[in-house]
């Protein structure tokens, strides 16, 4: 069977969508959602039908979880069974409400400390990125998933510039007071990436069809944890990009050159 | 009962809002933004604002951070999205240290705004906990324990606006303003503030109001003014009304990219005292298609 081809965006939406569960909570952020959204509209109609999916304004059905020109259309955020508030949603997330939520980043370093506020000097940055958003709320969900639209050495950093969302190090999570899971899963453009338990640093989890260890180990300013066997991500099943297309993202926003910077 | 009428111009609604006053702004990123109110500050040339995003924000702060009227703002995320990662403006301004911020993730403005609202001077969130928030900003956030349990909680400091700067699809005259799609983070900042000052797409009879309740965003005892401003989202959408001009918001980001900005305000803003001069600068056509999705 010869494999659909596919854009690096749908592939990272696949890969989101494979770890979500059935029966799980989990939640599409207020900006810069396409690939969430893509991957948990994938998901609902695939194998997790009965997960609970919040956007900003509450929890959505399926025909909700269809891209739209942005997160906040009238369409998406009136589609909602029950209406909240933005601080309501931010109540939730707090209390411990939902298995996943997902988190974009301008830099991530070895323990996952994710960076969305600029790079450079605080006061003074060379480039002042968009902000915060609510990821380090997601500190207290228990799967963050993250999603990088680039894999290089300015974005896979030893250490990032300010810390928006706290990692698994080289603090004590614990000691911070942070109750959810942390960053769990990172997808880039080149591979998927998870973090070891003991030490908490970042391992490659899988390389992307084509995709060398080499060529991810380059783009990557820190040293990585590379098991002996890496495997190659599964790319999209027809099934997969079918309903992709089809169902969840008829527009092609998915299929649009990623602009990022 | 008839409340008291604050319908007014725009022009004297903005008129009461003195330089170096704490400004809030409604709506949400591309939704229901109150930009007619932003270009009637500019134009009144305010400036030392302390501008507080309560919900992720785009083309409203990067307005008055391009007219030079911010001095400090409290920010979670400033984009225009697909359209644009980053705003212009804004981000000359924070890198070129003319614009100081109060950094910030959407839980902690939720947080602050509350204890405004509350009349208390902070509040314990989890929100910001293991970021780097309160090194940057040991005015406005410290770690603090909780008094009981002795865990880490964030505590936020009171972040009051002086005015809250909404724009909504209806307003009766006393100032009862309502949306017909999702509110954001409005009903919070018009609670917490001093006074709301409402822009609406329409006035319309306090019976219209009344028959939605629910709807009401506002609290009409400390709305100041009303002003009736058709298209005074634009170029972001009013829910239910119209969408948001995408190729007006990639010119105006264009334009603040480049050295064409000084050049848009005085086309768009200066040079368009009233809502109806700036509805021609763009052409009317571009009105009629955000809302009806087709060239008319």
């Amino acid at each position: 069977m010869e494999t659909p081809a596919y854009t690096v965006s749908e592939l990272m939406a696949c890969v989101f969508s494979r770890d979500m569960q059935d029966g799980e909570r989990g939640g599409i952020p207020g900006v810069r959602s396409e690939v969430p959204l893509a991957s948990a509209g994938l998901a609902v109609r695939h194998h997790a039908p009965n997960a609970t999916i919040f956007s900003p304004s509450g929890p959505v059905a399926a025909e909700q979880l269809v891209m739209t020109g942005t997160t906040t259309d009238y369409e998406r955020t009136t589609g909602v069974a029950s209406m909240i508030a933005l601080d309501e949603i931010f109540d939730l997330i707090h209390r411990g409400t939902f298995d996943w939520w997902f988190a974009g980043g301008m830099q991530i370093d070895q323990y996952g400390n994710i960076n969305l506020v600029g790079i450079g000097d605080w006061k003074r940055p060379k480039l002042r990125g968009p902000g915060t958003a609510g990821i380090a709320s997601e500190n207290f969900v228990g799967r963050i998933l993250v999603w990088i639209n680039e894999h290089s050495p300015r974005m896979f950093v030893k250490k990032v510039d300010f810390v928006s969302c706290a990692g698994h190090g080289p603090h004590d999570r614990k000691a911070l007071g942070l109750r959810g899971g942390g960053p769990y899963l990172v997808v880039s453009p080149l591979a998927v990436l998870d973090f070891e338990k003991k030490s908490g640093r970042m391992r490659l989890r899988s390389v992307h069809p084509g995709v060398t260890v080499k060529q991810v180990q380059e783009n990557t300013d820190f040293e990585l944890i590379i098991p002996e066997n890496v495997p190659t991500t599964p790319p999209p099943s027809d099934e997969e990009i079918t309903i992709l297309r089809k169902q969840v993202d008829p527009l092609g926003i998915l299929r649009e050159e990623e602009l990022y910077g | 009962m008839a409340g008291t009428n604050k319908v007014m111009s725009l022009k004297e609604a903005i008129s009461v809002i003195p330089d170096g006053a704490t400004v809030a702004l409604g709506g949400f990123l591309l939704q229901n933004k109150p930009m007619a109110a932003t270009r009637e500050m500019a134009r009144q040339r305010k400036r030392g604002l302390f501008v507080i995003c309560a919900a992720p924000s785009s083309l409203d702060i990067d307005l008055l951070a391009g007219a030079g009227c911010v001095a400090r703002a409290v920010v979670q995320s400033i984009s225009a999205e697909r359209f644009g990662p980053t705003m212009p403006n804004f981000r000359k301004g924070v890198q070129d240290g003319t614009i100081e911020i109060v950094e910030c993730d959407q839980g902690m403005v939720v947080a602050g705004l509350t204890a405004a609202k509350k009349g208390v001077p902070f509040i314990p969130t989890m929100a910001g906990l293991g970021g780097d928030f309160p090194k940057v900003n040991p005015d406005w956030f410290k770690i603090m324990q909780d008094p009981f349990f002795g865990e880490p909680t964030l505590a936020v400091r009171a972040m009051k606006p002086d005015f809250t700067l909404i724009h909504t699809l209806l307003a009766d005259s006393e100032g009862n303003a309502q949306h017909i799609g999702w509110p954001a983070n409005d009903r919070l900042a018009c609670l917490a503030a001093d006074r709301v000052i409402v822009t609406t797409e329409e006035v319309v009879p306090r019976q219209v109001v009344a028959a939605q309740p629910t709807r009401t965003v506002t609290f009409a005892y400390n709305v100041a003014a009303v002003a009736a401003v058709p298209y005074g989202a634009y170029p972001t959408a009013c829910q239910g009304r119209y969408r948001y001009d995408e190729e007006a918001i990639r010119d105006y980001i264009a334009a603040g990219r480049g050295l064409a900005f000084e050049r848009y305000l005085e086309k768009h803003v200066y040079g368009a005292p009233t809502q109806a001069k700036y509805m021609e600068s763009i052409g009317i056509g571009r009105f009629l298609k955000v809302q009806t999705g087709r060239e008319c």
